[in-house]
């Protein structure tokens, strides 16, 4: 085997080492150019060059450096070797070359001029970092897109340089002083003290990795953001920390979101704490999520015990008549999506087994997409207005019988003095006990009118509305007109549809409607007069007419005709005593049926009066206390 | 033979007036000024209509009522409310109890509460 340092073949020292630096240069990992230093000719050219940039060494060779096509600016090349000759160095980080094909590349070139037996030769080294440079655009992307900046701090000089979207976070330039100082003057004073506290003993001091949220003053806008900080130390072989690297987080966002959320969230908890009502919330499978401190002083169950347990279990709601479970408007609420309310006279069994009477109302909770999530139920013990209300009906009840009872003496010994039951009457006297006995029925039929306003206007009047055969509802009323019809001489006519049998009305109320317009008619009709009725209905609706000859309303005065209390000028003078009260009455009570009342001058003369309720009949209400 | 009035109300000058008037009608008529004097007198006599009155001392008419339904006789027999009170928990209260009318004094003549007895024994 042949043996290039065998003592046949000497070789020189010279040519020992120009042979290792001709297997250095054409091994290297690096693309070599050996370059003339005055004439900038290049003299050599490695493979690992020629490979990297897609030329032939003829390329190359005899040709000035700037010739060979792959620096792009080669005025700029030109005024660079003139550099490097004054300097003997120049180094590029990252210039751009373009290979024979076209491929554009980036590299690092560091160029020495050095002497070898008197001769000055310069040597570029070329580095392809085209994927270092594609490497870092791609972190600077992520970074951007990650919102995160980037930090390098050198602890044993207290310097740091970052990345440009950290600049962009502290809104710092290049200008700005990047050391630890400079990094604690950015942030708030607020936080300044923690901070730099928290980095010098527990970062420093303690080892710990940096991990803190701060405010800072962005310089470039004396905005303040929020940022997270976070870092990672290196340490030397002594163990102490030479080098943080570390990220930096625009937060502002999230921080702002969270503080609203959380100013929400106790704006809504001190709302749902203080308020006067119980509320409670059950997701869609009826499971407690929410049980505010009214419902538990309400229920007498803690928060705690009714959370996560079905509401079932938790809130008993039942009948006061019957003791049935009484909660399905909760489960209404869900199921049909709408508001419900708890039927009147619910019972809130406690937990000490009383029950007290409630009111209550169920709302669903839907997500913005409509979907139902749960139900909110917002209750309160009733036993005050409970008891008031009862106070009240008694009141009136305990009054109306009180008033009533000396009228009735009145009105039946009237009568008796009146019907010789205590022998014949002379005029004079016969007189006067008419007076007291018309009187005593005026005073009787305002008894009865004050209690229904009372009732209409507590809104605890009741509506049950029953088949009835309107024509002899409406005949019967006629009933209890005919003797002053009759001494009046008015004619009274009556004109029935025959299509309109029976429907749901409420007999009284709807009565007491029809003698309020009966009677209007009656009093407000001069002697000899008409009043005509009737009785027609349309597609949806009944419609009941009564129109008299009467002396009308006034027309500026038509409008309040149905105000309480109200009485139009010409009636006051016609019947001085009337209560103002009949029309008010049959104006709420049509309201409230889900009827219209309403009524138009006629065009000779007097008033018509219409009454209109849907076929399907009156509304039923709920209450305690019937009309009289 | 004259139909037997049982009157159970507490308000002296309207029982004089109810007293005179079914008299004068030809009735035989008895007066009870509380429930329970009413309860007695009703089982005794058996009259063949009751006017009751409802708020009254010692036992009301409500529960004169209630204890007369729970009798054999008393079950069937004819009683008309006659009372003041217009509350809709008591004639409701009344018409379970199985009254036969229901009337408000202050509101009726005496000569048409007559006429309404006359009526429903007819």
């Amino acid at each position: 085997m042949p043996n290039h340092t065998s003592p046949h073949h000497p070789l020189t020292e010279l040519e020992i080492s120009e042979l290792r630096y001709r297997r250095l240069f054409e091994t290297a990992q690096d693309g070599i150019l050996l370059v003339d230093f005055h004439t900038g000719m290049i003299l050599d050219v490695n493979k690992f060059l020629l490979d990297m940039l897609d030329f032939s060494k003829a390329d190359f060779l005899k040709r000035h450096l700037w010739e060979v096509g792959v620096f792009k600016d080669i005025a700029a090349s030109k005024k660079n070797f003139r550099t490097l000759q004054r300097k003997r160095y120049v180094r590029f980080e990252d210039l751009p070359l373009v290979t024979k094909s076209g491929k554009k590349m980036d590299v690092e070139f560091v160029a020495n001029a050095y002497q070898v037996d008197g001769e000055t030769t310069i040597q570029c080294n070329i580095r392809d970092i085209t994927s270092r440079v594609q490497a870092q655009l791609a972190l600077q992307e992520a970074e951007k897109i990650a919102g995160l900046g980037s930090y390098n701090l050198d602890i044993t000089t207290a310097k740091w340089i970052s990345s440009a979207l950290l600049d962009e976070i502290f809104g710092i330039n290049e200008f700005f002083k990047r050391s630890i100082a400079g990094w604690i003057e950015l942030i708030h004073p607020d936080h300044r003290q923690m901070m730099s506290e928290y980095f010098q003993t527990h970062v420093l001091g303690q080892h710990h990795p940096f991990d803190k949220e701060y405010m800072i003053i962005r310089r470039s806008d004396k905005s303040t953001r929020w940022v997270h900080g976070l870092g990672r130390l290196e340490f030397n072989p002594q163990g102490q920390p030479t080098r943080m690297i570390g990220t930096i987080m625009d937060i502002t966002e999230r921080k702002r979101l969270e503080e609203k959320i959380l100013a929400d969230k106790f704006i809504d908890e001190a709302i749902l704490e203080s308020i006067g009502d119980a509320v409670f919330a059950c997701n869609s499978d009826g499971h407690l999520i929410l049980f505010n401190k009214m419902a538990e002083s309400v229920t007498g169950i803690t928060a705690k015990e009714a959370i996560g347990k079905h509401y079932h279990q938790v809130v008993k709601f039942i009948q006061e008549s019957d003791g049935t479970p009484s909660d399905d408007f909760i489960a209404e609420a869900i199921a049909k999506n709408k508001i419900t309310r708890m039927t009147n006279h619910t019972l809130l069994v406690r937990s000490d087994g009383k029950k007290i009477p409630v009111s209550d109302s169920a709302s669903p909770i839907k997500e913005p997409n409509g979907k139902i999530i749960g139900c909110v139920c917002v209750f309160h013990d009733v036993t005050k207005e409970y008891q008031v209300d009862k106070a009240k009906t008694e009141f009136v009840s305990l009054a109306s019988h009180q008033l009533r009872t000396p009228l009735s003496t009145i009105n039946w010994y009237s009568e008796m003095l009146l019907s010789g039951d205590a022998g014949q009457l002379n005029p004079k006297q016969e007189q006067y006990a008419k007076e007291t006995h018309h009187a005593s029925k005026r005073m009787c039929e305002l008894v009865n009118s004050l209690l229904n306003v009372s009732r209409l206007e507590l809104g605890t009047f009741s509506i049950d509305p029953k088949q009835t055969v309107v024509k002899d509802l409406i005949q019967t009323c006629i009933k209890d007109f005919r003797h002053q019809i009759k001494t009046k001489h008015l004619s009274l006519t009556q004109k029935y549809s025959p299509d309109v049998h029976s429907m749901l009305l409420d007999p009284k109320l709807f009565s007491i409607i029809i003698q309020n317009l009966l009677s209007n008619a009656i009093k407000y009709t001069p002697s000899s007069g008409k009043i005509r009725l009737g009785l027609t209905k349309d597609t949806d609706s009944i419609l009941i007419t009564v129109s008299d000859t009467g002396i009308g309303i006034p027309h500026e005065q038509q409008d309040k005709i149905f105000d309480k209390l109200y009485r139009a000028d010409n009636a006051k003078a016609v019947d001085p005593d009337g209560s103002g009260l009949g029309l008010y009455i049959a104006y709420v009570i049509a309201s409230n049926a889900g009827g219209k009342i309403w009524h138009k001058p006629n065009t000779t003369a007097g008033t018509s009066f219409f009454v209109r309720f849907p076929i399907t009949g009156m509304k039923s209400k709920t209450g305690n206390k019937q009309l009289t | 033979m004259k139909k037997k009035l049982l009157i159970v109300e507490d308000e002296p000058t309207l029982v004089s007036a109810l007293v005179e008037k079914f008299t004068s009608a030809d009735f035989d008529v008895s007066v009870a000024t509380n429930g329970q004097e009413g309860l007695a007198a009703a089982l005794a006599q058996h009259p063949d209509i009751i006017l009751l009155d409802v708020i009254m001392p010692v036992m009301d008419g409500m529960t004169m009522l209630y204890r007369l339904r729970l009798d054999p006789w008393g079950k069937d027999a004819k009683v008309i409310l006659l009372t003041n009170l217009t509350d809709a928990g008591k004639v409701a209260e009344s018409l379970v109890q199985g009254v036969n009318d229901y009337l408000i004094k202050s509101d009726w003549k005496l000569k048409d509460i007559v006429d309404k007895v006359n009526e429903m024994l007819a």
